[in-house]
């Protein structure tokens, strides 16, 4: 990287991170601390409520998601609209109401104090899980780009993210997300101005998504043809609308590191705003997002492009490999290097072909060609995981390929910072929200008594012990294969549960006490039912293979079990009570 | 100043059906992208 970069790469994150600081370091108070004083306007409550969803894993994750896949992950964001409206109509009132500090503690309110114990031990595990991908991801962009280990990588963003949140609390985690999401808006922007003025000259930006269409990767909307794909298969309409819908509702309703965020709020109609800032951005943004991913796929078509983008570790792993795995190596690449002309050669076939009588039969080259292309890929990753021992492919590594290569003096630090300044965004409102949840939920209902500034404190050396907890289990991550859906997986299978209980609260007016962990218990272990057990066997389906029930469902499923066990137990306690 | 919560919905509701309509429009947008570059 040029000086230029590097001064970018170290200058933007420390202004971020000094003026998050500065701006929470006056926050010595309980509400002060956990809630920025309930002092923040709607504008910025709505960016760091968008900067807490989106980490670096978006920017490098789902970039290597469209280039794969295409478009089709848009599918999960659908729904988010509709669950901001319903969610701006009943849990956000009721919360800022309530003056709760956690989402849970209104729970103690509505049901008893061991529901409120039970859903705040559910969201410490399903984020506690979930927290190590925050670190993970920009360690890959360290590793690949500045070439520093990710172990390091890993340590110094940790501690750094760490340190101004346990500073600054939740006002500095608001304030730097702020500037996270306009770093990350313009990153994402340079991006897509790359990649378009980097096609060949006589392919145009029509041409490129005719060639992306051509190629499946511009399916943005799909509709299953039966019951057996709307379950199996993870994107389709229905499911997006139906399942995505209570997976929006979990994690904007019913997860701490989003509730914390809007609880800041100046006043109701200030955390309303910052919620449905998020339903009007958050879709484009995700599409832009994708677009790059299937529109550098196109770029690579004509471009000289490795056959595993994460090439220099591959070839060092396999160096040291039997000569037999050697030479496979070597074939492997001659096929996909002539694969890989004959494909190019096909997709200049098709734009000249493209709306004349000939188009059929160049399309059908073009997608002969990305077979070709993808089954050659597809063995390469296959020996990379015997080579390595590492599980997935190189998705992850697609987008900072693309950048080191084609981004121009800045341009490259920028993104660069963005993506550290991302992570770190994220990082910080999930810490921020496990130390709150920890202590409040936890510790500090059974001491009420005790001095506030004390809590802080508390708090203060809980976001510590995540914060140790997130670098750590940054080092497994890795194993689990595409970050992303990993992470979604994890959320599915406790969001919808978590909202259940939120629901059954407001739908059945006589369900008090213990109804409301028993059905939190019970929707839960629907979830874990459908995880282990249905979904314990893949079926086959158009030739590929598929869990029987797609992980957004297990939101639908956990939130419909919490409400359809708690009724059931309201009507048979007062049937009993009346006897 | 707290506002009831029957006047308060009354206050939303306009914005609340701007934002149903926007998710509705992105879907068919995006139905409309689909469509067009689908071979």
């Amino acid at each position: 990287m040029h000086a230029i970069d590097w001064v970018l790469v170290v200058l933007l994150p420390a202004l971020v991170i000094w003026d998050g600081v500065r701006r929470g370091a006056g926050a010595k108070d309980l509400e002060g601390f956990l809630l920025a004083g309930r002092n923040v306007r709607w504008w910025a409550i709505g960016l760091s409520v968008m900067a807490t969803q989106a980490s670096a894993t978006t920017m490098i994750s789902i970039t290597g998601h469209g280039y794969e896949h295409g478009l089709r992950w848009l599918h999960v964001y659908l729904a988010l609209p509709f669950a901001m409206v319903i969610l701006c109509a009943t849990i956000v009132p009721w919360f800022t109401r309530a003056r709760v500090y956690t989402a849970y503690e209104y729970l103690e309110q509505r049901f008893d104090g061991t529901t409120r114990v039970l859903a705040s031990v559910l969201f410490l595990i399903s984020r506690g899980l979930a927290v190590g991908t925050a670190l993970y991801a920009p360690s890959i962009v360290l590793d690949v780009v500045l070439g520093i280990p990710q172990s390091v990588a890993i340590l110094a963003m940790g501690g750094i993210s760490v340190a101004y949140t346990v500073f600054g609390g939740n006002a500095a985690v608001i304030f730097t997300d702020v500037k996270q999401m306009a770093v990350m808006f313009l990153a994402i922007g340079v991006s897509l101005w790359i990649v378009i003025t980097r096609l060949p000259a006589d392919v145009g930006l029509i041409d490129a998504l005719s060639i992306a269409g051509a190629s499946n990767r511009l399916e943005a909307i799909h509709v299953a043809p039966d019951i057996q794909h709307t379950l199996a298969d993870k994107y389709n309409l229905v499911t997006a609308l139906f399942a995505g819908l209570f997976f929006f509702l979990g994690y904007f309703g019913a997860d701490q590191s989003q509730v914390q965020r809007y609880l800041a709020g100046k006043n109701v109609d200030h955390s309303r705003g910052s919620l449905l800032l998020s339903a009007f951005v958050k879709v484009p943004m995700q599409f832009a997002i994708l677009l790059l991913g299937a529109l550098i796929y196109v770029f690579c078509m004509f471009e000289d492009t490795p056959i595993f983008f994460r090439a220099e570790a591959m070839e060092t792993a396999v160096a040291e490999a039997p000569a037999e795995t050697r030479t496979r190596w070597e074939d492997l690449k001659s096929d996909f290097a002539a694969a890989h002309a004959q494909r190019r050669e096909a997709a200049l076939a098709f734009v000249a072909a493209d709306g004349s009588p000939a188009g059929d039969a160049a399309v059908a080259a073009l997608r002969a060609g990305n077979a070709q292309v993808a089954g050659i890929k597809s063995e390469a990753v296959k020996l990379h995981q015997a080579v390595t021992g590492s599980a997935g492919g190189d998705g992850d590594f697609i987008y900072p390929w693309f950048f080191l290569r084609m981004f121009p003096i800045g341009m490259l630090g920028l993104v660069v910072a963005a993506i550290f300044i991302a992570a770190m965004s994220s990082l910080d409102a999930q810490l921020n929200s496990l130390a709150t949840s920890s202590v409040m939920d936890l510790w500090a209902r059974r001491h009420k008594e005790v001095d506030p500034r004390r809590v802080v404190t508390l708090t203060r050396w809980a976001t510590l012990f995540w914060g140790l907890f997130a670098t750590v289990s940054a080092f497994y991550v890795a194993s689990l294969g595409p970050m992303i859906e990993a992470v979604n997986i994890i959320g599915s299978m406790f969001y919808g549960s978590l909202f259940g209980v939120f629901l059954l609260g407001w739908l059945c007016p006589i369900a008090r006490g213990a109804i409301g962990w028993l059905a939190l218990a019970g929707g839960f272990a629907c979830t874990m039912f459908t995880h282990f057990v249905i979904n314990a066997k893949k079926i086959v389906i158009d030739g590929g293979e598929a869990y029987p029930v797609g992980f957004l469902w297990y939101n639908a499923i956990g939130c419909i079990g919490v409400v359809a066990i708690g009724f059931t137990l309201a009507l048979v306690t007062r049937a009993r009570r009346a006897a | 100043m707290t506002i009831e919560p029957e006047r308060d919905a009354i206050r939303w509701a306009p914005v609340y059906a701007i934002t149903i309509a926007w998710g509705v429009l992105t879907i068919a947008l995006l139905w409309v992208f689909t469509a067009a570059f689908a071979y």
